[in-house]
């Protein structure tokens, strides 16, 4: 499944962006760098996906 | 979806070659390295510019560096600075929507991603799509 990150960039600057076909951990990861890097984030919010295990991917137990 | 992230744009200094695109999108010029910027009825210091080519009357915007590595976008917005709101929008809005956007493709694209929409709405707002 391709990953589409959606930006919308109000007329004072702020933007709001958000990541679809990437599930769990891997999704904060994808944008970490990218929030550091472009400004102040003042808001995140998890969705359904969030949660889930991105297909593929091994989660180590203890 | 996974998440959303609600964010403001800073300029760092590996920002200004974005800005420099940003300025040119809007019709303004960023000057690296002039220390003043021209106000209503004086001039400030500041880092770098960003004037109005070919308006002398027009305000200016100063960079100033911040003790945490950023830079402050300054301002005399008095009576539409002369020319210079109308081209950054009002107080600079506009200057910083340009350079999200900049921002926005150029880090995305270096990561493997191509723009599949990149529109400006009745509502003034611009709408970026990226896909890899």
């Amino acid at each position: 499944m391709a990953t589409e990150i959606s930006i919308d960039i109000a007329p004072d600057g702020t933007q709001k962006l958000t990541v679809k076909g990437v599930k769990g951990r891997a999704c904060r990861e994808l944008t970490r760098e990218f929030e550091r890097k472009f400004g102040k984030v003042t808001a995140t919010e998890d969705t359904k996906e969030t949660n889930e295990v991105q297909p593929g991917r091994v989660t180590q137990g203890s | 979806m996974s998440h959303t992230s609600s964010m403001e744009v800073s300029v760092q200094e590996s920002d200004f070659e974005a800005l420099e695109a940003a300025c040119h999108d809007l019709g303004v010029e960023f000057v690296r390295g002039q220390t003043q910027f021209k106000q209503y009825y004086r001039k400030a210091h500041c880092d770098h510019a960003i004037r109005v080519p070919g308006n002398e009357q027009a305000f200016e915007i100063g960079l100033v560096k911040q003790d945490d590595g950023s830079y402050d976008l300054q301002s005399d917005y008095f009576g539409g600075s002369r020319g210079l709101e109308a081209k950054v929008g009002p107080e600079g809005q506009g200057l910083k929507q340009a350079l999200a956007r900049q921002k926005d493709i150029r880090y995305w694209q270096t990561r493997g991603f191509r723009v599949t929409q990149d529109q400006k709405t009745e509502n003034g707002h611009i709408v970026l799509k990226l896909t890899r």
